[in-house]
């Protein structure tokens, strides 16, 4: 996959503390992963996983928090972000990178006009004058399905529905052309006819400009419909990755299986019995040495609530059946029992 | 009169009487007791109420299912001749349950929620939706939001009383009652709503938030009352040792909406209104609650009236679902029909729309797609409100309001151009789904 081209966006044992009252909060716990150009992303995790942390750490959002404590590297284009400037990182913010936010009624001002927050964004960034700039906006609007831009332009956020104003976040990022694009939840908020058309547009956007796209989300099934690879967050940590195809017909990782299993699905009849994970997710601030997951895991030994398991490649010989081999590379899995469909239970 | 025919029911599962005799208290007796000659006048809303306490309370100790329904449906005759429980009365009502059982347990009829808004606006919520439940039965409200499904759930609990319309619940007419008799029907007729965490009081301890309804139902509570309350905890899958002092701060939102449950469940109510119960949940942890919920239904042989946006979830826990649409209903049918040959174009959206976990399942090529967003309930589109987003819509569809009409037997669209093309399911899960494979305990 990726090892043939350079990665846009490499992330190298990154790790971002909190300091609560309650105790240190290890959010992101080593996390590392890397994004070719034009590749989409997704990274899948419950509340708590670390999946939003990790994305705003990436983004620089973080490490100008007092109780935030951050490592590990966050290479982009092959410049060291990290390494920067606050100064010298905004550069980079909407131009080159730029994010989409889960809620899109709060991340718009609601006391400026659509237009204002285009027309400053394009002369800001694209030092366009006024006059090309309201044109540009104009063809951002249309560009992001939103019918009669013109009169939208003087609306406020608020006179605008949740699916209008996501289209709206959604043209204020991509009005740089930007390299990458940070999705964190982006249909989370809206209905599901919404959904499909936003998810589309994203679709038809990144296959027409090559961008790459980090796609944060909790439901692995909008993650296997829009995404190449997957993360799977737990605990802070990555629990397991690989493409969707795999993921979803081999994945080895207790959590993953039980997270693909415990969804309603339609193709069962009414009243199915769910499959259910005991418990609940982990708790951040006691999370020890030992795998995460393991307090919920019916194939947890001793070993597991001991050493922390590392994040290793599947090896070929037990993967898969044969359409899937040739994809299986570059599946990893954080789990000292990981889970074959030969040896089903067995080790309970 | 249909008493004759109450045994026949077979929905209605025998761990009822054992609950129902379990929590209804002691106090009820007493007071249906004293109440109930006035049923024999057969006069205002108060009297059906103190006729309906008294089949409660006569109930537990009868010791059969029937019974209640039975003294139920003798209490209201009057009530029922005058409406009719059974045969829908306008074109637009919605089907009543098979031939052969005795009336629904809860019934509304043509019920409209306007929300007066400032400017003289009118928010049209809920526009002439009638709907029935009968006793052990599931009934799925879905629809994106601004449709108007939560309000139409609120106005069963007349929280607040409907603009227009009916609902009677065991006979009873609820719109009708004062404050004081409604708080009384209120325990028949529970709800859990979408966020735990906001829907508790954060500075009472979990026993006291689980024993309110007993004090509201008695005016205190007695340390024997506890006993039930630590059963219900155990019911809902709390442990009593654990949460017992605890404040909603301390748990997490899956314990948070166990105890929403076991609060509902304390008051013995026939009726469980769900708003969007797991929607605020992560997703391991809805897969709990949803069978949670499967199993006290069963239990306490409650009926459920579940109001969600997700369509996965709600074909997994309903028998019947109705599909609504900017306050209309737009089509009714059970899950599988439902789901499998859906009548209404809005419904075929819907279920095109829902998220495929596979990879390679291809969504077919004919799957309908749908523009824009739905219009504001202030001013709704005339005709069928469906039409400015759908793509069968002709000039009868602005011109005339489709009428509710049943299709197939218990499938009920409001369609002028219903389609009847059977929809392809999503592929299984392969091997995921291979029962030998349990990767992980199954709760309970």
């Amino acid at each position: 996959m990726s090892p043939v081209s350079t990665p846009l966006l490499e992330v190298d044992d990154l790790r971002t503390t909190f300091r609560t009252p309650r105790g240190r909060v290890r959010a992101v716990d080593g996390v590392s992963l890397q994004l070719a150009p034009g590749e989409t992303l997704g990274i899948v995790g419950e509340s708590g996983s670390g999946k939003s942390v990790l994305v705003r750490t990436v983004m620089g959002l973080i490490d100008a928090l007092p109780t935030a404590e951050v490592s590990g590297r966050v290479t982009f284009d092959g410049v060291d972000l990290r390494g920067l400037a606050a100064h010298e990182r905004r550069a980079f913010w909407g131009t080159r990178i730029a994010m989409v936010f889960q809620d899109p009624t709060t991340s718009l001002n609601p006391v400026k006009t659509v237009k204002r927050h285009l027309v400053e964004h394009l002369r800001l960034h694209r030092k366009l004058n006024r006059k090309d700039a309201v044109a540009e906006a104009v063809e951002l609007l249309g560009q992001v399905g939103i019918p009669d831009p013109r009169r939208v332009l003087d609306r406020y956020a608020h006179e605008l529905s949740g699916g209008q104003c996501q289209r709206i976040c959604i043209a204020l990022a991509l009005a740089c052309r930007p390299q990458l694009l940070i999705a964190d939840e982006p249909t989370t908020a809206l209905d599901v006819t919404v959904q499909q058309q936003i998810l589309e547009l994203l679709d038809g956007i990144t296959a027409d400009t090559g961008m790459a796209t980090l796609f944060i989300t909790h439901d692995l099934a909008l993650v296997n419909r829009h995404c190449e690879r997957v993360v799977v967050m737990y605990g802070g940590r990555v629990a397991e990755t690989a493409d969707v195809r795999t993921l979803y017909r081999g994945s080895r990782h207790p959590y993953t299986r039980a997270l693909l299993r415990s969804a309603p699905r339609l193709d069962q009849p009414p009243h199915t019995r769910l499959a259910t994970i005991e418990g609940r997710p982990p708790d951040l601030t006691t999370l020890g040495d030992g795998c995460a997951f393991a307090p919920r895991c019916g194939h947890a030994t001793e070993v597991c609530r001991a050493t922390t398991p590392a994040l290793d490649e599947v090896t070929g010989a037990d993967v898969l059946g044969a359409g899937a081999r040739q994809v299986g590379d570059g599946h990893r899995v954080a789990c000292h029992h990981p889970v074959t469909d030969d040896a089903p239970a067995a080790t309970r | 009169m249909t008493v004759s025919t109450e045994p026949a029911e077979p929905a209605e599962p025998t761990g009822t009487t054992g609950a129902a005799a379990a929590t209804s208290p002691a106090g009820t007796t007493g007071r249906a007791a004293t109440t109930s000659p006035a049923a024999t006048t057969g006069n205002a809303a108060t009297t059906r109420l103190a006729a309906t306490t008294g089949a409660a309370a006569t109930t537990s100790p009868a010791g059969t299912t029937g019974n209640a329904a039975t003294t139920r449906l003798a209490a209201t005759t009057g009530a029922a001749a005058a409406h009719g429980p059974v045969a829908p009365t306008t074109s637009g009502a919605e089907p009543a349950g098979p031939a052969g059982t005795a009336g629904p347990l809860l019934v509304a009829d043509d019920i409209v929620v306007e929300h007066g808004g400032r400017s003289g606006a009118v928010v049209h919520a809920v526009s002439g939706v009638s709907l029935h439940l009968d006793a052990g039965e599931t009934l799925g409200i879905v629809g994106e939001s601004g449709c108007g499904k939560s309000s139409l759930g609120r106005a069963l609990l007349q929280l607040p009383t409907p603009t227009s319309g009916t609902v009677r619940l065991e006979g009873v007419e609820l719109t009708a009652l004062d404050r004081r008799a409604l708080r009384r029907v209120r325990s028949r007729l529970q709800m859990i709503f979408q966020d735990p965490l906001s829907s508790l009081n954060p500075r009472r301890k979990a026993h006291e938030l689980v024993a309110e309804p007993i004090a509201i139902a008695q005016g205190r509570v007695r340390p024997a009352d506890l006993d039930r309350v630590r059963a219900t905890f155990e019911a809902v899958g709390l442990d009593p040792a654990q949460v017992w002092d605890r404040h909603p701060s301390e748990l997490s939102g899956g314990q948070c909406q166990r105890l929403c449950i076991a609060r509902a469940l304390v008051a013995g109510p026939a009726v469980l209104v769900c708003d969007e119960p797991v929607s605020a949940l992560d997703v391991s942890v809805q897969a709990q609650i949803l069978n949670l919920l499967e199993d006290v239904k069963a239990a306490n042989g409650l009926s459920l009236l579940f109001v969600a946006h997700d369509l996965a979830v709600v074909r997994n826990i309903s028998d019947r679902v109705m599909v609504m649409y900017l306050g209309r209903t737009c089509e009714v049918a059970p899950a599988a029909d439902l789901f499998a040959r859906p009548l209404h174009p809005y419904t075929e959206v819907l279920i095109a729309s829902i998220p495929d976990p596979d990879p390679d399942h291809v969504v077919g090529a004919g799957a309908l797609r749908v523009r824009g967003e739905p219009p504001s309930p202030i001013d709704p589109p005339s005709g069928c409100r469906f039409r400015t987003r759908c793509p069968r819509a002709d000039e009868r569809c602005a011109a005339e309001v489709p009428e509710l009409v049943e299709h197939r037997p218990g499938h009920w669209a409001a369609c002028h151009h219903p389609s009847d093309t059977p929809v392809a399911v999503p592929t299984a899960l392969s091997a995921l789904t291979a029962p030998t494979a349990p990767t992980v305990p199954e709760s309970r």
